[in-house]
């Protein structure tokens, strides 16, 4: 049985995960492997918006300005995990990015070298579907 | 009692990467869903009443809608190191 959101629902949906980062220094970080309890290795670290985002709008939130993060940590592998994450790394967010058989599917993959600069010019987060 | 089941939210960006030994910039489309202990947690916060559906409204823009996932790479410029 499907189940439709209104769009008010998912605007409150959207807000109440989006509103956890809130606060100054909210981070964008790409990982390798993990899961939400116990997250992978860093690749990248990227500082976000205070707030990180704007309100809801049609069940979607969009992050303000994303600072890049200019000395990458780097892994050999190809990056297969994304949170977003409080300055205290209480994380709101964890995302599969990984190939075709996962949420992400990455053509050539996302593979990050050590010292390499990594920048994010948009972002958008969408709690529930219509 | 069934349990309730849904898809997670749906994360996308645009990612740049300009590469140290080179200079040259990729950029990268990602789109994904969140996974499935994020919905359930989601749903749980809903249970619990500490997330409200209700109405609410705000007036930030943004738009997203479709499912499955792709990413596609592509170099953009070139940055010169001199």
């Amino acid at each position: 049985m499907s189940v439709t959101h209104s769009t008010a629902s998912r605007n409150a949906a959207t807000n109440a995960v989006v509103d956890q980062l809130d606060g100054a220094g909210s981070k964008l970080v790409f990982r390798v492997g993990g899961t939400i309890g116990s997250p992978g290795t860093v690749v990248a670290t990227l500082i976000m918006a205070t707030p990180a985002f704007g309100a809801s709008s049609s069940g979607t939130a969009t992050a303000g300005a994303i600072a890049s993060d200019t000395n990458a940590a780097g892994n050999a592998s190809p990056v297969s995990k994304a949170s977003l994450q409080t300055s205290g790394d209480v994380l709101a967010i964890y995302c599969d990015v990984a190939a075709s058989a996962s949420d992400i599917n990455m053509t050539n993959g996302l593979t990050v070298a050590s010292g390499d600069t990594v920048s994010c010019s948009s972002l958008t987060y969408t709690a529930l579907p219509a | 009692m069934s349990e309730i089941k849904g898809p997670g939210g749906e994360l996308r960006a645009t990612v740049h990467v300009q590469r140290k030994a080179t200079g040259k910039v990729e950029t990268y489309y990602l789109l994904g869903h969140t996974t499935p202990e994020e919905h359930a947690r989601i749903l749980e916060e809903i249970r619990a009443g500490r997330l409200r559906l209700g109405p609410v409204e705000h007036g930030a823009s943004g738009s997203l809608s479709g499912a499955g996932a792709e990413m596609n790479r592509e170099e953009t410029e070139d940055v010169s190191n001199s």
